[in-house]
């Protein structure tokens, strides 16, 4: 009696006591941007932390793709990055704003073929696209029951921010109200995940409105936060961009609630890169989809105005903009030989891929950009497309522009308002008077040409000439 | 930079007419700051974009108010601080 006493008391004793805490782990990260090179030493970061715990959940906080031409110019865009994500293991991903960029059928494909899921509460496809998000997703590890919302950022006119066409027939909801209305998913869980891509400031005002969350790991905003910022009781991450780093998040579950928590950012620069990994890289760094021939060039270019033509031709017929302008800096190559025009050519022509700016601008105001750009650009007068101007170029790339005509020989009007595009580079820098600031159009110059050559297949800008230019070293 | 914007010009339509076009004014101006200081850049700018709008000649690394180191690529929303130095230093 006395021995089955002492087992009643410590069985008494065990139920009295807290439960252990258990420890979950999970690992976030954002923005990779298809940084197909740096995968490798992510596949191992990630092995090591599943050696430490086999039951860490891998986060994506969206915008997996667009950044390398290897995987967005992909016969199935995207699909590179997201066979890689399936080859490490990725348990699930927030939509991005990027997201969108291949359009809907890319998305359904990308989704689809995705062995994660993705979630998405404010955003809902049109039902006949099937595109399949969920709002949230639970996990289980080690008894432990974790949610986790999926929220997407949203631009000034109510789309994220991508091409507008691009996003037409999805409907958006602000994820701010969102979230409130998901509240009721506190009493389901033991952990409460929000996986934003909102920006780490928004994502700062989202722990202040949503204090019943145990942690947010963001995206967007590529900012590097080393280990965490706590709001209120809320841990925020982030772990900047292009899978240089991958945060580690460490939660003490006990009795169905998180009693501490703490975050750890690691850098993949210090990993060998995984073989097995590296070799999917390599297969998909030698698609031949890069080398497509997509027009001809009839005759040789031979100077890098000639080129500036041909890209803002392309820039200005794709936005149907009045005029378009580029830096010369921002063509790359002097020339050019007939023959054929391969896609990755136009990646040697413009690596940047700057955005393209759209500004209303009177004609005088347009002068005064055309004057600026040379002090900006050391590589001397812009390449235009429907207006060709003549020019002093001083000392110090001064520049003096005596006459500039429309493309139909008609003067440009001084008070006339006109719609112009520059690379956001140019927008940006030049400092000229002007009273719009303009809007980024998510459209790369870039893509304006591929499409510009795969419509025309032919393209002859030999001799091409829009900037006549007379320097005068000796002026002030 | 002389550069301002006011209220929507009477000259500027809201939305432009051309069919073929996929440019459109009407956007709100968007403000930033960059070293405490109020800076204008198109909707859509990046963190590279503003500091270059502001002056900044050579831009090495860049931080938020909160002292995170962001990315030159990271995006601008109107009213977003950023700063050429830690401010938290």
């Amino acid at each position: 009696m006395t021995a089955l006493r002492r087992i009643l008391s410590a069985a008494l004793l065990c139920l009295a006591l807290p439960a252990a805490a258990e420890e979950i782990t999970v690992l976030g990260i954002n923005d990779m941007h298809a940084a197909l090179d740096n995968m490798p030493k992510l596949a191992t970061l990630v092995k090591q932390e599943r050696a430490r715990d086999p039951q860490a959940l891998l986060l994506s906080a969206g915008d997996n793709r667009t950044g390398n031409p290897y995987s967005d110019m992909h016969p199935r865009s995207g699909w590179p990055m997201v066979a890689l994500m399936n080859h490490i293991g990725f348990n699930l991903s927030a939509l991005g704003n990027h997201s969108f960029d291949g359009g809907k059928e890319a998305l359904r494909d990308l989704i689809d073929s995705a062995e994660f899921r993705v979630v998405c509460a404010n955003m809902e496809a049109p039902d006949k696209e099937r595109i399949l998000t969920q709002p949230y997703r639970i996990f289980q590890r080690k008894g432990v029951t974790i949610c986790v919302l999926g929220l997407l950022q949203l631009g000034p006119n109510g789309i994220p921010d991508v091409l507008p066409e691009k996003a037409a027939g999805f409907s958006f909801r602000n994820p701010f109200e969102v979230a409130r209305e998901y509240k009721w998913l506190r009493e389901r869980c033991d952990v409460l995940i929000l996986l934003t891509h909102l920006g780490f400031e928004d994502d700062v005002e989202l722990a202040k409105q949503c204090p019943w969350a145990d942690v947010i790991v963001g995206g967007h905003s590529h900012t590097k936060v080393n280990g965490a910022h706590m709001e209120g009781g809320v841990m925020v991450t982030q772990a900047g961009n292009s899978a240089h780093h991958l945060t580690r998040i460490t939660l003490d579950v006990q009795d169905g609630r998180v009693v501490s928590k703490r975050a750890e950012l690691l850098p993949t620069a210090p990993c060998e890169p995984d073989a097995d990994t590296a070799r999917m890289v390599r297969e998909f760094m030698n698609e031949p989809a890069l080398n497509e021939e997509i027009a001809r060039n009839a005759t040789p270019i031979t100077a890098r105005e000639e080129l500036g033509c041909l890209f803002t031709d392309a820039v200005r017929e794709i936005t149907g903009a009045d005029v378009s302008i580029v830096n010369i800096g921002g063509i790359r190559i002097d020339s050019f030989p007939a023959g054929p025009i391969r896609l990755c050519d136009v990646f040697r022509i413009d690596p940047f891929g700057n955005d393209t700016v759209t500004l209303q601008l009177t004609g005088r105001e347009l002068r005064g950009l055309i004057t600026a750009i040379p002090l900006i650009d050391h590589h001397g007068a812009p390449a235009v497309s429907g207006i060709s101007y003549s020019a002093i170029l001083h000392q110090g790339n001064r520049m003096d522009i005596t006459d500039i005509k429309m493309a139909d020989g008609s003067p440009l009007d001084p008070e006339k308002s006109y719609t112009v595009t520059v690379a956001s580079f140019a927008a940006s820098s030049a400092q000229f008077p002007h009273r719009d600031p303009g809007r980024a159009l998510h459209l790369p110059g870039r893509d304006c040409l591929i499409q510009y050559l795969r419509k025309h297949g032919r393209v002859d800008y030999a001799g091409t000439r829009r900037a006549h230019i007379t320097r005068n070293p000796q002026s002030k | 930079m002389e550069s301002y914007f006011c209220a929507p010009h009477p000259q500027f339509p809201k939305k432009f007419e051309n069919p073929r076009s996929i440019c459109y004014h009407g956007t709100p101006t968007m403000k930033v700051y960059v070293d405490n200081r109020e800076v204008e850049v198109f909707a859509g700018a990046k963190a590279a974009d503003a500091a270059r709008a502001a002056g900044v000649k050579c831009i090495s690394k860049l931080y938020d108010a909160y002292g995170n180191e962001i990315a030159q690529d990271s995006p601008m929303k109107a009213g977003r601080k950023i700063f050429t130095r830690n401010p938290k230093d």
